[in-house]
């Protein structure tokens, strides 16, 4: 079932007469391997990355469209894991389908006669976003944290624009002896990492 | 196109809904299944957000990337981290030695030919920035000032925010910052400056007058935006210390 928060924002109520019990996650996660380790990683990979797609179609709950999608298919373990073949994620995939398009017909119901792509993707231009200043707080302790290596190559990555930019950053892989790409994924890594350290930082921020 | 550049530009159309169904379906079903690809699509996701910050969008990506890319709170947060992380990295940047990086750029050029150009280049730009100097033609020689005061806000907004038109009638604005009572007696004072789309910049006072420091901007580097200015007081060790709040100020 659907409902609208007082907000405004869509959310999703899960099916009263089916709750996620112990007993369903231990099938699910059995399911996705039997090492119950690895399915716990393959489980969690899976979240990340549907969290992903639902933010890549503009979805706003996209968090909460991708736990729908793992309860459905969680409620349906038993069933699917005796007959179904192939990769689970395809699976998730399939159900994730399903749950954007309800999410779809449910915000252009909420929204006619606007399309749903504008009501969907409305979005306030960046000089009117919040100012980043608690993010640069945080960032700088994050960085501070940083092993010297990491923080180094972070300032140098990200220094510069355009050509210089491309030149800077040969350098660089050629100084660490690694290949450009090489170079490219270890400092989105380090962003990654530094991103999850300022989002815990500003949780334990006062609110301004 | 290699398969690495064609991959690339594919996520790049998906991220900003220029993507078929097909095809966006395709590549969500590989990002489901495969790490790297979901490595991939996260870097695109950050150089595109990067590439925003520095203007270097086309019209239309940059439409697009304020239409679809923007639309969700997961976004905004990304965007607002790189704007910090831009504005670190440029005052890291300019707190940095130059002298050795620029050594450190000379010893890794490849041939000999490279560093003799670069070396030529470096001698004629001795040479005209010598003669920038001793002529001093571009020095500005009219101002616009601004008087501004500490804010403890953390943003810029309101009617009580300074305002100056731009393009300026003058060669350059000139703010005077009016110091908090506690900060004042440090042997020197570094400002930087930032505009609402992230860019930093360092400046030197040019002048220390009782309570009040001045530093200057060259009118032709004043674009329209918020801006906001943090003050440094630097002890008689070197030790950097800054004052609490922003100074504020609109160009319109």
């Amino acid at each position: 079932m659907y409902v609208w928060l007082a907000s405004g924002r869509f959310a999703i109520q899960m099916k009263k007469e089916w709750v996620l019990t112990q007993d369903a996650f231990d099938t699910l996660l059995g399911w996705l391997d039997p090492d119950r380790e690895q399915a716990g990683m393959k489980y969690e990979a899976i979240r990340t990355r549907l969290i992903k797609i639902f933010t890549c179609r503009g979805c706003p709950e996209a968090e909460l469209l991708a736990d729908e999608t793992i309860n459905r298919v969680a409620s349906k373990v038993e069933e699917i894991s005796r007959s179904y073949v192939g990769d689970p994620a395809l699976y998730f995939y399939a159900v994730a389908q399903k749950v954007h398009l309800e999410y779809i017909r449910k915000v252009h119901i909420r929204q006619s006669p606007i399309s749903v792509e504008s009501a969907e993707l409305s979005t306030p231009p960046v000089s009117l976003l919040e100012g980043f200043e608690p993010e640069y707080r945080c960032l700088d302790r994050c960085l501070e944290r940083l092993p010297p290596g990491h923080r180094d190559l972070v300032e140098r990555y990200y220094q510069q624009e355009k050509q210089a930019k491309i030149n800077h950053r040969k350098l660089l892989a050629t100084e660490l002896g690694i290949a450009l790409n090489a170079l490219r994924i270890r400092a989105c890594r380090i962003r990654l990492g530094l991103r999850q350290c300022v989002r815990d930082c500003l949780e334990q921020e006062p609110a301004h | 196109m290699t398969p690495i550049r064609e991959l690339q530009n594919r996520i790049r159309l998906y991220l900003l809904g220029q993507l078929s169904d097909a095809a966006g379906e395709e590549l969500e079903q590989n990002i489901l299944t495969n790490a790297e690809l979901f490595e991939e699509l996260m870097i695109v996701e950050d150089e595109l957000i990067d590439e925003y910050l520095a203007n270097e969008l086309g019209q239309n990506e940059r439409a697009n990337f304020e239409r679809h890319f923007l639309a969700t709170p997961e976004r905004h947060e990304q965007l607002r981290f790189a704007q910090a992380l831009n504005r670190h990295v440029t005052a890291a940047s300019q707190r940095k030695s130059v002298p050795r990086n620029s050594w450190q750029t000379f010893r890794h050029t490849p041939t000999f030919l490279f560093r003799a150009a670069a070396a030529f280049v470096g001698i004629a730009l001795i040479a005209g920035l010598l003669w920038f100097f001793l002529k001093g033609a571009s020095a500005p020689q009219t101002f616009a000032t601004l008087n501004l005061t500490i804010s403890q806000s953390t943003r810029g907004g309101g009617a009580q925010v300074p305002k100056v038109k731009v393009p300026l009638s003058k060669d350059a604005l000139k703010m005077v910052l009016r110091l908090p009572d506690q900060s004042q007696g440090a042997s020197s004072y570094r400002v930087e400056l930032e505009s609402d789309n992230g860019e930093a910049r360092s400046l030197k006072p040019v002048a220390q007058q009782g309570s009040s420091i001045m530093v200057v901007i060259p009118a032709n580097e004043l674009k329209r935006g918020q801006y906001s200015l943090k003050v440094f007081a630097v002890g008689s060790d070197g030790a950097e210390h800054r004052l609490n709040g922003n100074y504020f100020f609109t160009a319109e």
